[in-house]
């Protein structure tokens, strides 16, 4: 900062308020104080991590925790120097924002949700501020300056995107840290049982087993869903898009295909329940829960199939139909062909969110027993899955002598949970390929 | 041709179907085309047999309780065993506070988002956080539970005592979830909205925030809403994401607005009663069911307030798939 900057400094300062200059300094202080105590205690938290962390679950949550606090709290503290500076550029949203820095100190301070003397002091100092700028609201001169609530609007937008994009990338990295643990060939490849993993974790050497019975019966299920769903999907579809014009019935059934999309999984899971397990007697069964996976996903196939045809030109169907072909050759060698793109990233989406259910699998296809063996059989067997595998880990893993290690049935747990993962984001990659890959080849580009 | 055309296009009736208007003999092309037509017919069809299979299965095995709800009440207690009575009032109450909340959470951070990527992000950026935020619609739920038990829990825990298991943990880990379809489906309703309305905008002199804030939003409002409605759903009918941090208390959870206070949702309930203690076809089992006939009319009432939202406003302008994630 050399001192030319400083006289600029100076003279804009000098153009202010006396008034502005003194609330906004009073909420200067307050962002200081906030922004102290919230850094020490990042610093005391990364600290922590760093002696400690050496592959310890214990130490990864505490650390993680108090790391989520301390930016809560700083960011209170970048909200104090917003206001202040807002305070001396006399915008009206700086009154706004320090008397609800004021209620919410005050408030918080006085219901002991967070036990700190320093919230009164921001609370009171932001209070004095609000009480101060009260004149100045009653005063003939109030424009904002478009300027700042400009830069104002991108920095808040900018933000929300960013605590977005920086939430979702931390959720994956988390699963990713903690599921690398106990992640290996054998843990992918092997077969798993409770006892012997109970027996593992408490004490006993050997390798911990492994759920490739749960990989192959999830994809297995989301293959039944999916011979079920795609029919359907498709050929209602294609009656939505290509067979009728928008009339009653058209209406009716986008009603009902909506009402499906919105009912709760666990809703479709009890009628797989009541109907496939109860009343036909296959028990918990492969097919059962294929098939009600399949009323899950239908509509999500027949939305987005629908979309996708809608795109398609009006000038492909009508040169095919001078061609003199009919509407279903149309159909099938024109439409289809053409929308394929969105076809296919429909149903290969639809497959994510299927391989991710467990609510409807768990009612239907797994059941509670915790089943690990995989028996080829569509009506007669329990199929296990590894959705409802990640559900029971906690409770089946902690018996047995291993009662004392939460943190490591934790990691075995999100271990699953990575091999989860990774399966949806490839299925969702490779849905991104394919639809780049066939547009391109389709439209030419 | 000219009266095949017709009879497809216009609806459907018996007498076109077997070939007596038409005048024509039976034409094996046409009977095809007819046949072709009468199965993509029941295809679409099937849609609407799901949902009669659902509401015959629920009302079915659950017609006892609900009958008996509407007579004496919904009672405050869920008496477990054989004779009830089974209240479900304060885990009605509770779905609707957590997923309200979670859809407010994630609208709070979503709808900037969707605004930043549609009128600040550059190209480059869009181009890779659009799709992402496409994919993570359908992200595991399962995951998601485990996630917010290890995380967000322990942090409440360790904050604010407890156990850690609360409404404020639930709305964190549902509004995390419904993030990406806020911020996607706002994202397609601020894009729908015409150029020349913002271009008329800018000329008139206004500023890039001002227009964002006084035409395009306004403009994208029905899409937005519908993005909001559709999380909310979403949130209402969340199961294995709650199960884990809401608390699960059991017998009669509080009804209160305290978001530090553990409680317990309707799906949250289903999924750990239906878990063996009820036997087939017992008094508790028509209670499940019952509640998930509950839940079943509280999300069709959202969907029925997402289709009267369109309606109003704006429904040939948002093209945009509005298929929550299943």
């Amino acid at each position: 900062m050399n001192r030319r900057m400083l006289t600029r400094l100076y003279y804009s300062l000098k153009k202010k308020t006396k008034q502005s200059l003194a609330t906004s300094s009073l909420l200067f202080v307050a962002g200081c104080i906030s922004a102290s105590f919230g850094s020490i205690r990042l610093f005391t938290a990364l600290n922590y991590g760093l002696l400690n962390y050496n592959g310890n679950a214990d130490a990864l949550s505490v650390t993680l925790s108090d790391v989520t606090m301390s930016l809560l709290i700083m960011l209170p503290s970048l909200g104090l120097f917003l206001t202040a500076y807002l305070l001396l550029n006399s915008h009206s949203l700086g009154w706004k924002l320090s008397c609800a820095s004021a209620i919410g100190a005050l408030f918080l301070f006085s219901s002991h949700i967070i036990d700190s003397e320093l919230l009164l002091v921001i609370g009171v100092l932001s209070a004095i501020a609000t009480a101060m700028e009260i004149p100045r609201l009653t005063s003939s001169n109030k424009r904002d300056s478009p300027v700042i609530t400009e830069n104002l609007g991108r920095l808040g937008v900018t933000l929300s995107a960013l605590i977005c994009i920086s939430l979702l990338v931390g959720l994956l990295l988390y699963i990713g840290i903690r599921g690398e643990k106990y992640l290996s060939l054998s843990f992918v490849a092997g077969s798993w049982s409770w006892r012997h993993a109970q027996e593992v974790l408490g004490g006993a050497l050997g390798s911990i087993g492994g759920i490739s019975d749960e990989i192959i019966g999830s994809l297995l299920l989301v293959t039944v869903c999916e011979a079920v769903a795609v029919p359907l999907g498709l050929g209602a579809a294609i009656y939505l898009a290509e067979y009728s014009s928008e009339n009653v019935i058209t209406d009716i059934v986008r009603f009902f295909v909506e009402t499906l999309a919105g009912v709760p999984s666990i809703v479709i899971g009890l009628m797989g329940l009541a109907l496939f397990v109860e009343q036909l007697h296959w028990g918990y069964s492969l097919l059962g829960g294929g098939i009600s996976l399949a009323f899950m996903i239908l509509p999500w196939n027949i939305r987005i199939a629908e979309e996708a045809m809608k795109a398609v030109p009006q000038s492909y169907r009508e040169a095919s139909m001078a061609l003199g072909a009919t509407q279903w050759q149309t159909v099938r060698m024109i439409v289809l062909y053409a929308s394929s793109p969105g076809i296919l990233t429909g149903i290969l989406l639809g497959l994510g969110a299927a391989l991710g259910e467990t609510a409807v699998v768990l009612l239907t296809g797994s059941g509670w027993g915790g089943t690990t063996t995989l028996q080829l059989s569509l009506t007669h067997a329990a199929i296990p899955s590894l959705p409802v595998w990640i559900y029971m880990a906690p409770t089946l893993l902690l018996g047995g002598g291993a009662e004392g290690r939460v943190a490591e049935a934790y990691n075995i747990m999100f271990t699953g949970s990575f091999v989860l993962v990774v399966m949806f984001l490839a299925i969702c990659i490779i849905a991104l390929i394919v639809r780049n890959h066939l547009t391109k080849k389709i439209t030419g580009k | 041709m000219s009266i095949s055309r017709k009879s497809i296009i216009s609806g459907f009736t018996f007498s076109n179907y077997i070939g007596l208007k038409s005048g024509l003999a039976l034409n094996i092309k046409l009977l095809k085309e007819r046949l072709i037509k009468t199965i993509l017919f029941l295809c679409a069809a099937s849609s609407i047999g799901v949902i009669f299979f659902i509401v015959f299965f629920v009302v079915q095995e659950g017609y006892p309780q609900i009958v008996g709800w509407f007579a004496r009440g919904f009672g405050m207690v869920w008496n477990p065993g054989p004779y009830g009575p089974y209240g479900v009032t304060p885990f009605i109450f509770a779905t609707l506070y957590v997923g309200l909340g979670g859809a407010l959470v994630a609208a709070a951070i979503g709808v900037p988002c969707a605004v930043y990527l549609t009128e600040f992000a550059n190209t480059r950026l869009r181009n890779v956080v659009k799709p992402a935020l496409e994919m993570l619609t359908g992200f595991p739920s399962v995951v998601m539970g485990v996630v917010g038990f290890t995380v967000v829990c322990f942090t409440l825990q360790r904050y604010f005592g407890g156990t850690g298991f609360c409404v404020l943990a639930a709305w964190i880990v549902l509004g995390v979830m419904s993030l990406p379809t806020i911020a996607s489906v706002s994202e397609d309703a601020l894009r729908a909205v015409p150029q020349d309305l913002k271009e008329a905008s800018l000329a008139l002199g206004a500023t890039k925030w001002q227009t964002t804030l006084r035409v395009l939003l306004p403009e994208a409002a029905p899409g937005i809403v519908t993005s909001f409605l559709l999380a909310l759903g979403n949130a209402t009918g969340e199961t294995m994401a709650v199960i884990w941090v809401v608390g699960n208390v059991f017998p009669a959870p509080p009804i209160t607005l305290n978001p530090l206070a553990p409680t317990n949702v309707l799906t949250a309930l289903i999924a750990n009663r239906a878990q063996g203690d009820s036997t087939y076809g017992s008094p508790e089992w028509n209670a499940i069911f019952a509640a998930a006939f509950v839940l079943f009319v509280l999300t069709a009432a959202m969907n029925l307030a997402v289709r009267a939202v369109l309606a109003r406003r704006g429904k040939d302008r948002l093209s945009v798939s509005l298929t929550r994630r299943p």
